[in-house]
């Protein structure tokens, strides 16, 4: 049976040279992180190329994809967080297509390496202390301080409000991660009994089982690639949010 | 597995990269590539140079293009709606100017018919009373002229009857007195008077 790890190897395609002690290659991930990048800047600028009052189906795609991240950015952080539009425009579209690209059967899932997830959640994380601080200076604190507790249990709710804090960088980048390693794995492995089963002689007529299975998965897998997709922009808008409005 | 997959280097780099590479295959049959932490440098740059790209597309070119369709969009229809609104509210001014145009011309001309009616009636009341009076004054006149004409006629008959009683009696009696025929006419007229 075809491993269903190898999918997420690291391939070198040419090694550049060395950073320190860190070597530096362009690989398949990056690859596919360029190619997803293309494809966005590719989408939005054709699609909306003639730029019609009426638009055509590709500038209504387009239009959609921004009107959905637009709604989803003044629900989440008001219209004060449409300042920021334009990143998390950026990260909901660089998920997505990279989730999408991971779906392609000998694609590589950009999103499937914790490294790459964390680098994202910490930009997020950075750019909340930083826009935080900025905008509030001290009174960001009051993130940690919620307002109506008493005085003997503030201690403990500040400390959980803290945790909680340092531990959305982990919890927004292993959602993510284990999202798509989790569905690209099990995909690999019921695609991989269809072909162990029909080389097995008189168990092939038990094939379509897990054949009808990846289909099923290869569904609910589009979706978990859209959704968490959403999920990692929708929480971004929620903790751009509490930076721009940290009184609770 | 057994083909090896890790870290294929060119053919270029191999005898500098041959190590490395050999490390790497090793590690890479040891762990799970995710966790492998020889490829995070070159991850991080690629995510770093490829993602900054995009937020700086999405800065200055993507989000400012389709934000501005959109607007544009927006702005148009609210712009139509908003004149569309006016030309309601126009059209229904000249209306109401309309309606008021046509109930005045509506008075007035009831006013115009009724004065009409008005000024006719009294017209013809007068003339009538003219005529009636005209008529009344001839209606005497001819009256008048019937009663004289009777009169002298009547009159007349008187003497007529004289004469021709007088020439009847001269012709049976011989010859009467002028006095004793005109009692005699007077008599016999006024029994024909008072029959009539």
């Amino acid at each position: 049976m075809a491993d269903p790890i190898h999918q997420f190897q690291i391939e070198t395609i040419a090694t550049l040279g060395k950073i320190g002690n860190v070597e530096i290659a362009f690989t398949n991930s990056a690859l596919f992180m360029f190619i997803a990048v293309g494809l966005t800047m590719a989408f939005l600028v054709l699609a909306t190329g003639s730029r019609a009052l009426v638009p055509s189906r590709w500038q209504s795609l387009a239009e959609m994809t921004y009107e959905f991240v637009e709604t989803t950015v003044k629900g989440s952080a008001g219209q004060e967080g449409m300042r920021f539009f334009p990143l998390i425009f950026s990260l909901f579209m660089f998920v997505l297509v990279t989730n999408f690209l991971g779906m392609i059967p000998g694609g590589f899932t950009v999103t499937s390496h914790i490294i790459v997830t964390f680098a994202l959640a910490m930009l997020v994380f950075l750019a909340v202390i930083i826009v935080g601080v900025l905008g509030h200076g001290f009174h960001f604190l009051k993130l940690f301080v919620p307002s109506g507790v008493p005085g003997y249990i503030l201690p403990l709710v500040v400390l959980i409000e803290v945790i909680s804090f340092l531990s959305r960088p982990i919890s927004l980048s292993v959602r993510l991660f284990a999202n798509m390693l989790a569905g690209h794995i099990a995909l690999k492995i019921f695609a991989g009994f269809v072909v162990s089963l029909g080389a097995a002689g008189v168990w092939a007529v038990l094939s379509p089982l897990p054949l009808a299975l990846a289909v099923g998965l290869t569904a609910l897998e589009l979706l978990v690639a859209f959704l968490q997709a959403y999920v990692f922009t929708i929480l971004t808008c929620i903790y751009l949010n509490d930076a721009l409005h940290p009184g609770h | 597995m057994a083909t090896p997959t890790t870290n294929v280097t060119p053919a270029a780099g191999a005898a500098r990269a041959a190590p490395h590479s050999e490390v790497a295959h090793d590690a890479g049959h040891g762990s799970f590539p995710p966790f492998k932490p020889d490829s995070f440098g070159s991850q991080l740059l690629w995510l770093a140079i490829a993602f900054g790209l995009l937020w700086l597309f999405m800065a200055k070119v993507g989000a400012p293009r389709v934000g501005g369709i959109l607007s544009e969009r927006r702005g148009r229809i609210s712009g139509d709606l908003s004149e569309a609104e006016r030309f309601r509210n126009e059209a229904s001014a000249a209306e109401q100017t309309y309606e008021k145009a046509l109930a005045d011309a509506r008075r007035s001309a009831a006013k115009l018919a009724d004065e009409a009616r008005q000024t006719m009636a009294a017209d013809f009341a007068g003339k009538k009373d003219m005529e009636e009076a005209k008529l009344a004054q001839h209606l005497a006149v001819a009256e008048k002229r019937i009663a004289a004409v009777r009169d002298k006629a009547l009159g007349e008959v008187g003497a007529i009857a004289t004469d021709c009683a007088e020439a009847i009696v001269a012709k049976l009696t011989g010859a009467p007195t002028r006095d004793e025929i005109g009692a005699a006419v007077a008599s016999s007229m006024h029994l024909p008077g008072t029959r009539r």
